[in-house]
């Protein structure tokens, strides 16, 4: 038996046959030719025919994983088709008499070479994409002689592998992957945790020949590689790999309902894009309760229009028919500048006009957002909320404006909702000390225990000299926080929390205790507070 | 545009906006003038935040065309 130790990138154990995976090096093709323009023409084929093989990988692609992984392919093809790229090709066959096969290889190398000298650790990884449509344009230069395809179950160890390489290989035969070289950035990565493929980077381990055939055990989360393991060393591994299955269906079962002291827990999630909210659900959320609707305004040159964010928002609802999605309007101040929308500087944007009194500032702009929720609320469970009240006299402003917006989209004869849940931040102490009042006019509060911290305190979030101090598990924060608790129980009114407070499981049980039952957290938090809270109540 | 360089998507966009029109786009950053019809070549240029380019737009649909790359631009 031979160990090694290397990098652990996706867990899982496996145990199988060794497949050795050599893509062909530049060096093995033959570099010269006469007849340039015969090779031109099998460039154009093959080029044909990659094109074609891509367009399929795409698809595979969309209908086997999440956008994310998709788009590995999409970006793939445009290389395929770019002009620079095949020129460069074209050149190095003309003039220097290069085979079509060398040519590829060598363009593919120049760009390899010029994207791994980049500083961005995501732009050096466009070298792998590179290769990996080089890899392709190959194989339909050698018409297709290499089928990849695992025929029976089998560990393939390689010395790196492209994304394409995966697919060609095929799930069902797939146990597990050993390369010398990659990360846990790279797109292999990402495509092997999408197949929850074992994955271990192990640049100690020396691939030679004889190893096809041998057996190959492998701890994927330890990154552990057993060559010919001694069946001792097999039994520990299969009992871990039972271990493992045993601790998914623990996962899985994060659907179940929590309680505390006889009190049903909900654990939503803030999220801020479509993706997280897949996401989320992935994660087994209770419903979102926290959607920041501002993501889409930002970081653009035009505002959206209400077409737009109709389209988007019913999409995010119709990913989630049968769970909550609360929606928090536009939460911009002079510190998030939006394009198409210059804001006056203010000496403390923290202090200045945002959130609710940004939107009450901006009618048009505010009504135009709402106009949009109230037609995409037609689906799904969707509520609205406000952020930074500071008082009762601008929830009637709201509520002034949600009545003419609908009054409008009925004139129109557009389909709308409009008795919608209507919710609000509590996240001054405005908001706190007015809480039974602000309760009576809606139907839920939410508290947003950052913002609530910082203006309690009067301490700046994004100052470190005061985190140790002056964060939210500060009793003047908890005493905030409880004031809002008992203010909702009195006017019966639902009471959530989001921010980083509820994703810190030391400040769980405090929580649970004050009587908070509707967390929401960031959808990577979903699972280890639903454990956390599991725990609690056992 | 994003801190740390231009990525796949927003030149994706450039590239894909530039196509769409009869105008020939040429864009100039870093002493180099690259024709804006391969995202390669503008991925290559490692563009970054603060990096000052000039896109050159000339042909029977140039105004349109040049307004439509000012909104793709990141």
């Amino acid at each position: 038996m031979k160990d090694y130790k290397g990098e652990g990138i996706v867990e899982g154990i496996a145990i199988g046959k060794i497949f050795l995976y050599q893509r062909p090096a530049v060096g093995e093709f033959e570099q010269h030719v006469q007849d340039t323009a015969a090779e031109l023409a099998r460039l154009r084929r093959a080029l044909q025919q990659a094109v074609e093989e891509m367009t399929l990988r795409c698809e595979k692609a969309q209908a086997l994983y999440e956008n994310d992984q998709a788009a590995i392919f999409e970006a793939q093809k445009l290389m395929l088709e770019d002009q620079e790229f095949i020129g460069r090709i074209k050149e190095s066959i003309l003039h220097d008499k290069r085979t079509a096969v060398y040519a590829v290889l060598q363009t593919s190398e120049f760009y390899a070479d010029v994207f791994l000298g980049m500083e961005d650790e995501l732009m050096r990884s466009k070298s792998a994409d590179i290769r990996d449509v080089s890899s392709l344009l190959v194989r339909c230069l050698s018409q297709g002689q290499t089928d990849h395809k695992l025929l029976s179950p089998g560990i393939v160890v390689a010395d790196n592998l492209l994304p394409g390489d995966l697919l060609e290989m095929g799930r069902e035969n797939l146990l597990g992957l050993v390369v010398r070289h990659g990360s846990a950035s790279s797109h292999l990565a990402v495509l092997a945790t999408g197949m929850s493929l074992p994955l271990i980077v192990c640049p100690d381990l020396d691939i030679e020949p004889t190893l096809e055939g041998k057996t190959l055990a492998m701890d994927g989360g330890e990154g552990l590689i057993f060559i010919e393991p001694d069946s001792s060393t097999q039994t520990l591994l299969k009992e871990k790999a039972q271990e493992l299955i045993y601790r998914k269906q623990v996962l899985a079962s994060t659907g179940q309902n929590l309680c505390y002291q006889g009190r049903r827990i909900e654990v939503l999630a803030n999220v801020g894009s479509i993706e997280d909210i897949r996401q989320a659900l992935q994660a087994g959320c209770d419903g979102i309760g926290l959607f920041r609707t501002e993501l889409s305004f930002l970081g653009r040159r035009h505002l959206p229009d209400e077409e737009e964010l109709f389209e988007y928002y019913s999409q995010c609802l119709e990913l989630m028919p049968d769970r909550p999605l609360v929606f928090r309007t536009l939460d911009i101040g002079s510190d998030k500048q939006i394009e198409g929308l210059p804001l006056p500087q203010e000496a403390n944007p923290a202090l200045g006009c945002r959130g609710i009194r940004f939107c009450l500032a901006h009618p048009d702009l505010f009504k135009m957002q709402l106009r949009a929720l109230l037609r995409a609320a037609v689906n799904g469970q969707p509520a609205l909320m406000f952020p930074m009240i500071t008082s009762v006299e601008e929830v009637g402003r709201i509520k002034a404006l949600l009545r003419e917006v609908a009054e409008n989209l009925k004139q129109e004869g557009l389909p709308y909702r409009d008795n919608l849940p209507l919710g609000l931040m509590i996240e001054t102490p405005a908001a706190v000390v007015l809480a039974p009042e602000l309760a009576r006019e809606v139907s839920f509060l939410s508290i947003g225990s950052n913002d609530l911290a910082q203006y309690t305190l009067a301490a700046d979030r994004e100052n470190e000299a005061l985190a140790a101090e002056f964060n939210d598990r500060h009793p003047a924060v908890m005493k905030m926080i409880s004031l809002t608790v008992e203010a909702a129980r009195q006017e019966g009114v639902g009471l959530s929390l989001c921010g980083e407070l509820a994703r810190d499981v030391e400040a769980l049980p405090q929580l649970l205790q004050l009587g908070l039952t509707r967390l929401s957290v960031s959808p990577s938090r979903i699972i280890s507070v639903k454990a956390k809270i599991r725990q609690l109540c056992d | 545009m994003d801190p740390l360089g231009m990525h796949a998507r927003p030149a994706a966009l450039m590239i894909k906006t530039a196509s769409s029109f009869k105008s020939e786009f040429s864009l100039n950053a870093k002493g180099r003038t690259i024709p804006l019809n391969s995202i390669l070549a503008l991925m290559t240029l490692e563009l970054k935040m603060g990096d000052r380019m000039k896109v050159t737009v000339e042909g029977p649909d140039e105004v349109q065309a040049a307004k439509a790359l000012r909104a793709a631009m990141p």
